[in-house]
């Protein structure tokens, strides 16, 4: 590999004299259980958060089906599969997919596998109570803050289990100059704690807010859970992976950094449309903050213009590749169409339309989902010491491409057109809503291939898990005999 | 995992990734600056002045002002402050300071305070001229006289508003007071001077 002469590479040469270089094998046996119980149960959140998306889209075609129970009724279902995405899949998939980018990067075992265990085992209990408190009709109203109030000291408290093994995992590395991807992880672990807490205070703990608080910390919340936690995580994911494996260095750490900098600073802000029942200034910053998010946007694809430039042909070479290389350009779509979205001229258009739903699906499903895939294909084999099926990575990355492509579009071109139809007062509502029937069907069809995709990494997963416990049992009966 | 069986895959890890030090190109930099300066514009016209009643769809505290529904006094004083912005503000100056030279203050003042218009309704009506005393600064100026160009109930809502603006409270001024007054001064084509006005009982 040519290797540019700015590079400076510390990683080659050993840290300390007097301490022996931990091995790549040694680093990832330290973390195995802890992030295997992570990705495991991420995964299988994952795949019931897409199911119950499903049973919510079928309502759309055909309003009866399963309208007489009132646990799978549109409100709740749509809160439980939120719920599940967010916090039970794609916050310990962050936190996974965290925590081993800090042991490698930082050739530092991971601190505290017990306590992180404990932590993931009261976190998946927790996710499972407030989601069934949900379909029994506990949700809180505060969009993806949707788990009743009362479990949030156990959520706050488990998480930070977690993170904190991972702060002083990253406290101590062997490797002292950190990378960007340790960058995004930590402040990841710190985001989510002080979010979590805040909203947790402001909107559950009497006397509650009310009004424009309440409004603008639901929304605030919301924005950073998705745009902060989860994007810097997937961003860490790919700005670890496609240098990794295509063997060349990443191009700038300083333009890393100011993406990494506006994108906190900025990113923030986000996520209160215009038009929102608040003094107008509030949505007027959250507004400018989105668009300021240009910055990051520009700066982080100079940076792997630059790291990728001419290499583009391996991509068919690496499955992790694949999904990162895909994250990162639907995460450059995603990411360009809030910009958009957030010009007064083109809001009052897509506000409260599917347009904004595909957004947000394509940010959750083609950019942080299959950055996590990515990311676990790479770490899970080396975690089990076993090959992945490649039949089914390569059905699992098709169909998530093609599903999260085709529902983007749909409810894309159906939500601007919804938009459009909406403003001109003459046109009768109902017949507006009926025109979004085809791209719902449509949007519906891409759902199908991304639960499939999904069926496809479970498979992978739990197969690979199997294949391992077999091996092991295998070995152990030789050695007996 | 210190012994692998041989059916094992041993998995090829490269070094870790590192960041080069290449620099932030310059012209980012100044388009990002630029960026700024837009964004201070669009929140000149968005953020309603920051001010927290001022919600969409308008854009600053005085259209939301002008939207409230008036009652009869405040649409008197919304009059009264239409025609002091078109003609009297030109010397007395919209925040009614007057100006060194051109015209006393408003704000403040004695002769606007007096209980009644029976002075300062006929200023407006015939004019004045010579020195005066105002709130204890001497002026020297003159003032024209708008009996031919404002109606009674222009000149009571004039009167009313600068009676009840910039800190000045003070009683409204009826159209009839101003009609009486117009009688008194009769055909008067001379400005008032100040003794004259002052021997007028403050009424």
């Amino acid at each position: 590999m040519a290797v540019s002469t700015t590079l400076t590479a510390p990683s080659a040469q050993p840290v300390s004299s007097n301490s022996p270089q931990i091995t790549a094998t040694e680093l990832d046996a330290s973390c195995r259980w802890p992030l295997l119980a992570l990705f495991g149960s991420a995964v299988l959140w994952l795949f019931l958060g897409v199911v119950l998306g499903f049973i919510n889209t079928m309502k759309f075609h055909v309003p009866g089906f399963l309208a007489e129970c009132p646990c799978f009724t549109y409100g709740r279902v749509h809160a439980a599969q939120s719920s599940a995405l967010l916090y039970g899949f794609g916050l310990q998939a962050s936190l996974g997919i965290g925590l081993w980018l800090l042991c490698r990067l930082g050739k530092a075992k991971l601190v505290g596998a017990v306590t992180i265990l404990i932590g993931t085992l009261f976190w998946n209990a927790a996710v499972t109570l407030g989601v069934c408190c949900i379909l029994g009709g506990e949700a809180s109203g505060y969009d993806n803050l949707q788990m009743p109030g009362y479990m949030g000291p156990v959520l706050l408290w488990s998480y930070l289990m977690i993170a904190v093994c991972g702060i002083l995992t990253y406290h101590r590395r062997e490797e002292r100059e950190s990378y960007p991807s340790q960058w995004f992880v930590i402040a990841g672990l710190f985001w989510f704690a002080w979010i979590f807490s805040v909203a947790s205070m402001v909107l559950f703990c009497p006397p509650t807010a009310r009004g424009v608080v309440q409004a603008s910390v639901a929304w605030w919340y919301s924005h950073n859970l998705t745009n902060i936690v989860l994007g810097f995580s997937g961003l860490a994911s790919i700005f670890y992976f496609i240098p990794k494996i295509l063997g060349r260095p990443l191009h700038s750490s300083y333009l890393a950094g100011l993406a990494f900098w506006t994108l906190a600073l900025f990113g923030s802000w986000g996520g209160i449309p215009m038009g929102a029942p608040m003094p107008s200034w509030i949505p007027a910053m959250a507004a400018l903050g989105t668009i300021f998010t240009i910055i990051p946007l520009i700066a982080v694809a100079i940076n792997f213009c630059h790291t990728t430039c001419g290499q583009l042909k391996s991509l068919d070479k690496d499955v992790t590749l694949q999904f990162s290389y895909i994250a990162l350009l639907f995460w450059f779509i995603s990411s360009a169409q809030q910009i958009v979205s957030a010009f007064p001229a083109v809001g009052a258009l897509t506000t409260f339309t599917w347009f904004t739903v595909a957004q947000k699906n394509l940010f959750l499903f083609g950019f942080f989902t299959m950055a996590s895939f990515g990311a676990m294909y790479y770490i899970l084999p080396r975690l089990l010491v076993i090959e992945p099926c490649p039949k089914l990575a390569k059905a699992n990355f098709w169909l998530m491409l093609l599903g999260v492509l085709i529902s983007y579009l749909g409810l894309g071109v159906g939500g601007a057109n919804q938009g459009i139809l909406l403003m001109d007062p003459a046109n009768k509502f109902t017949d507006v809503m009926r025109a979004t029937m085809m791209p719902v069907r449509v949007s519906s069809l891409g759902d199908l291939m991304i639960i499939g995709g999904i069926l496809c990494f479970l498979l992978n997963f739990f197969g690979m898990f199997a294949r391992r416990c077999c091996a092991c049992c295998k070995a152990k009966k030789e050695a007996c005999k | 995992m210190s012994s692998k069986p041989n059916n094992q895959p041993s998995f090829q890890d490269g070094p870790e990734p590192s960041a080069g030090r290449a620099l932030v190109p310059l012209c980012l930099v100044i388009a990002f600056g630029f960026l700024f300066y837009w964004g201070e514009l669009f929140l000149d016209k968005h953020a309603g002045g920051f001010q927290q009643d001022v919600y969409e769809p308008y854009r600053s505290s005085a259209d939301v002002a002008a939207a409230q529904p008036l009652d009869d006094n405040g649409k008197f004083l919304a009059l009264g402050k239409q025609k002091f912005d078109q003609t009297c503000s030109l010397c007395h100056q919209p925040n009614g300071l007057g100006k060194e030279g051109t015209a006393p203050p408003l704000a403040g003042s004695d002769w606007v305070m007096n209980k009644g218009c029976n002075r300062i309704g006929m200023i407006v009506l015939d004019g004045l001229s010579g020195p005066v005393t105002v709130s204890g600064k001497e002026y020297n100026l003159a003032m024209v006289p708008w009996k031919a160009t404002f109606k009674d109930e222009e000149i009571a809502a004039i009167l009313s508003y600068i009676r009840n603006s910039w800190g000045n409270k003070g009683s409204m001024i009826k159209a009839a007071d101003i009609k009486a007054l117009r009688a008194e001064s009769g055909a008067k084509d001379t400005p008032w001077t100040a003794p004259e006005l002052l021997s007028r009982p403050d009424k």
